[in-house]
Parts: C-alpha cells; structure tokens; sequence
C-alpha cells in the first residue's frame, strides 16, 4: 500500500510573481511554460560586469539566483548603483525570469536598488511594509522597547510568561491549541499573560508588573490584530482608574514620543511620505484619542471582586491602541491593568504614512 | 472512514444552527465583548434568529409561471451528440491509497498563498478608499481561476458585490457565501460508479477549495470568511429516485471529510430541508384572493400542479412543450437508472440517454420509461427551485449572505469549478506528476473509458476514491 500514487511530488502551484529564489526555480520546473516575475532582495556573492552589462549572484533567505543588469534596461541612476555595486552587498532587484545566454536561470533585472547601509534608513518605510513585512518587525521592535522603557522608567518589574500551556486557557477567547506529532494532548498558546501577572502580583507583593511578548487567540480581536499580536501588559496595585487611564496615555505617547528613536527613510523616494511627517500626524491623532469606560457588573461578584470597569484608549478613526480594566476588590484594595496593541500602533504608522503616500502620488 | 468525535462533528455556524430552531433569519454577527481574563476586547461570533415579517407572495398566473419555469431551466437543455457506444467495463487495474492524499491537496491549494499570488492582488492600491479597495480585492479573488472562477469576471456586478461586502464590514460581520449544491452522488451509471452516499476527491477537493478562497479573502477581509454549504441532496431524493438516507449519509461524510481536513471554521454545511422549515410560512395569494399563511410544501405543490396543468393539459405553445422536452432530455441524465441499466443492459440505456427519443433504436418501453421519469422529475425539479426562488428561502433565512452557485449566473459569485462537470455528477480524475490546485479534475465516468488510468480506493471501500491518470 502507498501512502500517494506514484507521480505525486509536491510542487508549488502555479504563480505570475516570486520573492524568493526557491520559489523561482520551483516555478520553473513546475511549469516551464508559464512566465513569471520575481522581486529578489539580498546579498551579493558573486560580481562580474562587462561593458554594459553586468552579472551579480544574488543570495537571499532560500537560495541564490543570477541577476543579469542590462544598462539599456535601467534607469541613469539605478545603472550608476550597478556600477558601483560591491559583494556583500545588500541589493533588491525586479524583473522577469528567464535564461541567460548559457541557459542559466535568472533575473533579468528591470529595476535595481542598493540597500547595503542599515535597511530602516535606506528603505522606505510603507513600501517595505506593504511589500515584506520586514521594517514592520523592526518597527514593531522599537515601539516594543520604547513600552518597555516606559514601564521600566515607571517602577514596574518586567515578568517572563509562559506561552505555552499545558491547560486550554479558561478565558472566554479561546486558545490555540499545538499539537506535538505523536506526544499525545496538545498544549496551548496563551491567550495572555494576565493570569501569569495577577499571579505575580498576588505572590511576590510587586506592586507594579509588566510583560512584553505575543498573545494568540482564535477569535477577531479587530480588523488589524487577530491570531497572534504583540501586546504590553501591565497590572498595578491600589490604582484608581483615572490614574490607570492616565497610565495607560502616557505609554502609548511615550511610544511615539520620541522620533529621533524611530528609523530615517530613504533619500530619493519623494513620492513617499516621510516617517517624520506621518510621526507628526500620529501626534495630531492621539491628542484626539478619547477614553472609553464600560461598566461590567456581570463581572463582578465571584472571587470577592465588588467592582469591575473596562476601559479602552480610542485612536481616530476607531483603533484601540490600549484597553484593560480596573477592579476594586473586598476591603478596599483595587487593582488595574492594562494591554497596549503594539501592533494596532503600529498600523496607524502604516496608515497615515500610506495615506500620506496616496496624497502625494 | 473513521468517525470522529461527535462533539467534533459539527462546526460552530452549524452547533448555533442546531440550537437556534425558530423559523426566520438567521445573522450572524461579532459582538465586541471584554473578556476580563485576557483583559482585551474581541469580537466574539454570535448566532441568532430574528423576527422579520416576510413580504407577502402573490402567486404569479399560470402563463407567468410557466414562463418563469422555462426560464429557470434553461440552462439544463442537453446538447449531447453522438457518442457512439457505451460499455461499463470500467479501469481494472486497482490500487490502495490512503487519506493522506487529501491533506497533500490542501497542502497545495494553502501554498497559494506562500507564493506571489496574493500579492499581485493586494499590491493594487490605486482605489484610495480603504474599504472599497478592500472589496475590490476580495472581487478579484473571486475571479481568480487559480483560487475563485474566472466566470464571475463575467457575471458580477463589481459595484453590486463592492456594497455587499463594505455593508458585511460596516457590521463587522462575517463575509458568508451560501451556496445550494452537493445533494448526493448522482446516480447515472454512465457518470458515477458508486453508491449515491459516496463522497470521492471531487467533493473533498471541492470544499477544499472553497477553503481556500475563504482563507484567500480573509487575508483582506478583517471579519472573517466562511462558506455555508446547502445540501439539496434530500429535498431532491424523492425527484431523481434516490433514497432519502443516501442523501442524509452524503451530507454526513462532506462533514466527516470537513472535520477531518480541519476546515470547520470556513465550510459549513447544512441541509435545504432545514432552511425551508426555517424559513416558516408566507402569506401567499392566488389569482389575487386575499392572503392566507402557506408553508413551502404548499407553495411547491402549487406551483407543481400549475406548471403541470398548463404544460399538459393543452395550454402550452409548441415552443414550451419543445423547451421542456429538451429539459426533461437533460434530466434524464440526472436520475437513477440502475434498475434500467439492469433490465435492458448498458448499451440500450446509452443509446436511449444520447439519442433522439424519436429517433432512438433503444427498445420503446426503455423509452417510454425514461420519457416518463424524466418528465416528472424535470417538473418536479424545475417547480422546486422556482417555488423556493418564488418565497426567497435563502435570501429570507441567511439576509447577510453573498449568493453563490454552481451555475454562474449574474450577481452569484460562481464556486470554483473542478472540471466539466461537478464533482457529484462525476468522478475525480487526478493527473500524475505534480499536486497543484489544478491537479484534481472532475469528469464523467464515461469520459475517462479510454483513458489509462488506474483505480485509487481505501482499503475496504467499493468505489474508488479518484482515478489517477497512468499515461505518459
């Protein structure tokens, strides 16, 4: 008995346009007749030119591919970056794929760029993050750090959770499970590290907590954030919920506080906005932020809480930048947390510097 | 197949569906709620029925009904020609596969994603509305021939299905398709070889990539994708002669596939029984008498019996009669033959299914037999569409859904289509060498006769799971 029928290797599907050099090959061999482009970004290992035309062998994360540069076919200035190109360079190229004069597979480039210096400051920001993803993680790790200055700067003590766990999560967002092939029960993702923090707090005495890291769920948390985003949490003890509000405002402008934190962008794309231009508009959009309290009587009673109140920090047009509650428990004492949506922040980046962009354009 | 767990066995649109058994609309929406033991807000997905009174029904004339009847099936006619003989001696040469052969074409219809695909069409962004643009995208991939089918480029209104998805996104709804399809294995010999509760690669592949595309869509779409499939298998057992437990048990291995693929929360299916129960009486009028509370059973047999009564009794043109014999021609193909294909042998049901009946060398009774199932199961049919066309069933029970079909026709987004035919009418036929989405084709039986293939089962099964393709 087979597993599959004979004949049956797993290839890629058919695709009109690759990112990496795996992808090109497979495509090639998968459907020969069926041309693609391909937008290639990374290091230069090999670096042969010869008049007007130059050979350069690109690496990148799966593979490594010939990029042909034909002088005729880039502009003045992309060709004078070609000329200059170095090994161990980092470079992006564009174009179709096709074979050379000695029947090797590769690129024949149409647009070209250097992006040997830092990525942040030589990458446009909203065409790096609409196309890769990749100045997104480096943003999304400043904001990170920028929350976890704030904490720190504030008295609160950073905890390590656990992301994984034995037991689904009892919350009412229902965790992810993970299945460990042939180790029987799956363990969980997390929901968040609340549980983890009250318990710190609850144990040690620290009055004031915090944690950094990804949060999972299944359910649609808004439009922006959904299986897994980055969060801050943080908890103190016998805060008021006006102090927690003013809190959790000043994190999330401390986080865009300051831009000299935040990465320049590139030189020559005048038709993109700048990142300092769509700072300053963030800056405009949270002086417009608004508080949103609920009360939750339904949440109270059980586990001696005699008060719960939620609350969340709304962004224009209607992003949640921060949300948490605040609990007055039996005798007195109160406790108040907060989640800040890093990821939610920085899509109102993206936004405003993509809108920006289409203004311009 | 092994079944699973039942607390496994239904997905949650169907666990609320099942809870929820009063008749009206059922919507579907996210409720921002707090959860306090992860101190976030989320949208939580939430089922109910609502009160909505339904818009009266006036019976339209016998003449208007019978035009709205030939209209409705006219994408039935049978164009067959020669075909030459038939015999069932169908592939020998047997292997043994196992599941795992599924997992591998989701594998490939999810690696859609992972390549360029999705971002040939999420790079457009010249719409500068955000919603809109949204929408646009979600248009395209639904015309996508990879992921969607390329017909609705043809057949969508874009504006139409731009307002229906940013009204489901101003909601922050779930984007749900519905789609009527999937009744049973059809039960002409010719097409199918197995029993009518035989669920083959066609079906799996089928709601595969109706996974797919919800996952393709939900990459843009911020609330959630999901497909609710239709079963109509039982409400048209009785119609095409197939026991109504074959259809029952269909619909239980489409969810047994479903779950086992771990597609619960994109593809749901329920029954067309249920929908019409749900959708509870309207208040019909005939011949302009005042309006009187009527449940759908009634609406069909009276529109039955009017379709009937003016096709048969005289009152119909020669161009209706020649439309509905061309019609009932078609369906012919449709209902169980086997105890025919018993009595007279393949090669004289073949020759009375592709030929003239005037014309036909087929013995007569064989004739005057299938004339007579056809024609009633064509007017039984064709009324059963119109009357649930005629009392918006689907429109009235899921207000929120896109319309889809397995016929493109306007302002239905068409489902991807797998080959010539439709998985039930057919058989799964998968060319060897590579797994793409474009691997698992659907074809009639009678079609591949030719062709080298091999037959793939599970080890205990009596049909073949897929045919695979053994030629160079």
């Amino acid at each position: 008995m087979k597993d599959t029928p004979e004949g049956f290797p797993m290839v890629l599907p058919t695709l009109q346009h690759a990112r990496y050099a795996r992808d090109i090959f497979s495509h090639c061999r998968a459907a020969p007749d069926v041309g693609c482009t391909a937008e290639i970004r990374g290091l230069v290992t090999v670096n042969r030119r010869h008049g007007g035309i130059a050979f350069l062998k690109v690496e990148d994360a799966t593979g490594a591919i010939q990029v042909i540069c034909e002088k005729a076919k880039l502009t003045p200035a992309e060709w004078t970056q070609v000329k200059g190109v170095k090994t161990k360079a980092r470079v992006r190229a564009m174009g179709t794929v096709g074979p050379s004069k000695h029947k090797e597979l590769s690129i024949l480039a149409t647009a070209f760029a250097v992006t040997t210096l830092p990525i942040l400051e030589k990458t446009h920001l909203g065409e790096s993050l609409q196309k890769f993803g990749l100045t997104g993680r480096f943003f999304l790790a400043r904001l990170r750090r920028r929350a976890t200055e704030y904490f720190s700067g504030k008295g609160f003590d950073e905890y390590e959770p656990e992301f994984l766990s034995a037991l689904p999560n009892d919350s009412s967002i229902r965790s992810l499970s993970v299945v460990f092939p042939g180790w029987g029960n799956p363990v969980y993702l997390n929901t968040a590290p609340l549980a983890q923090l009250l318990e710190s707090v609850l144990v040690t005495g620290a009055p004031r907590v915090f944690s950094v890291g990804r949060c999972f769920s299944d359910a649609v948390r808004d439009g922006y954030t959904s299986a897994e985003s980055m969060i801050v949490s943080a908890l103190e003890l016998d805060i008021d919920l006006e102090a927690l509000i003013a809190v959790s405002t000043h994190a999330v402008r401390h986080v865009f506080d300051d831009i000299t934190t935040l990465p320049e962008v590139a030189v020559d794309l005048s038709s993109w906005a700048r990142v300092t231009s769509a700072l300053a508009d963030i800056d405009n959009v949270l002086s417009a932020a608004t508080a949103q309290v609920f009360d939750l009587p339904e949440a109270a009673g059980p586990s001696g809480i005699v008060k719960i109140t939620a609350f969340r920090l709304v962004v224009p047009p209607n992003t949640a930048v921060a949300e948490g509650h605040w609990r007055r428990l039996e005798g007195n004492t109160s406790i108040g947390g907060v989640t800040l949506h890093l990821e939610r922040m920085l899509r109102l980046i993206k936004d405003r510097a993509l809108s920006g962009r289409s203004s311009q354009a | 197949m092994t079944n699973l767990p039942a607390t496994l066995a239904l997905s949650p649109l169907e666990t609320a569906w099942m809870s929820l058994r009063s008749s009206g609309p059922f919507v579907t929406r996210n409720t921002p709620r707090y959860d306090s033991g992860s101190m976030m807000f989320y949208l939580s997905v939430e089922h109910d029925v609502t009160n909505q009174e339904r818009a009266s029904l006036a019976l339209p004339n016998a003449s208007d009904l019978l035009d709205a009847f030939l209209v409705q099936v006219k994408g039935d006619v049978d164009t067959r020609k020669d075909y030459g003989t038939m015999s069932l001696s169908g592939p020998t040469n047997r292997e043994d596969v196992l599941s795992i052969v599924a997992h591998h074409y989701l594998d490939a219809c999810e690696r859609l994603f992972h390549t360029g695909l999705m971002d040939t069409i999420t790079s457009d962004r010249s719409e500068p509305d955000e919603s809109r643009r949204r929408a646009l995208q979600c248009l395209a991939l639904v015309c996508h021939p990879d992921l969607g089918n390329a017909k609705n480029k043809r057949y969508l209104t874009p504006d139409t299905f731009i307002a229906a998805v940013q009204k489901q996104e101003a909601n922050k709804a779930p984007l749900q398709f519905i789609v009527p399809s999937f009744p049973f294995k059809d039960q002409n010999p010719f097409r199918t070889s197995s029993n009518p509760d035989h669920v083959d690669l066609g079906e799996v592949a089928l709601l595969i990539r109706l996974h797919a595309l919800a996952l393709a869509i939900a990459q843009i779409y911020p609330y959630g994708v999901e497909w609710i499939i239709v079963c109509d298998g039982v409400v048209y057992a009785d119609f095409l002669g197939v026991p109504r437990g074959a259809a029952i048990r269909y619909r239980e291995r489409l969810r047994e596939w479903r779950n086992r693929l771990n597609l619960q929360r994109t593809v749901h299916i329920l029954d067309f029984e249920e929908v019409i129960k749900r959708a509870g009486p309207c208040a019909l009028s005939i011949d302009g008498a005042a309006p009187r509370s009527a449940q759908f059973p009634e609406v069909f047999s009276t529109v039955l019996s009017s379709i009937e009564t003016t096709l048969l009794a005289g009152g119909a043109k020669q161009e209706a009669l020649a439309k509905m014999t061309v019609f009932a021609r078609g369906m012919a193909w449709n209902i169980n033959t086997h105890d025919l294909l018993a009595q007279y042998g393949p090669d004289a049901l073949w020759t009375a299914l592709t030929t003239d009946g005037s014309t036909s060398t087929a013995p007569a009774p064989l004739l005057d037999e299938l004339q007579r199932r056809s024609w009633k199961a064509a007017l039984q049919y064709g009324s059963f569409n119109l009357a649930a066309k005629l009392v918006s069933v689907l429109d009235y029970v899921f207000p929120g859904a896109i319309r889809a079909t397995v016929h493109a026709k306007r302002d239905q987004v068409a489902i991807p289509c797998l080959g010539e035919v439709y998985p039930w009418n057919g058989v799964a036929f998968v060319r060897a060498g590579e797994m793409t989405p474009r691997s698992v084709e659907t074809r009639a039986l009678y079609e591949i006769r030719e062709e080298p293939v091999a037959s793939s089962y599970f080890v205990g099964d009596e049909a073949p799971f897929f045919f695979r393709y053994t030629g160079v």
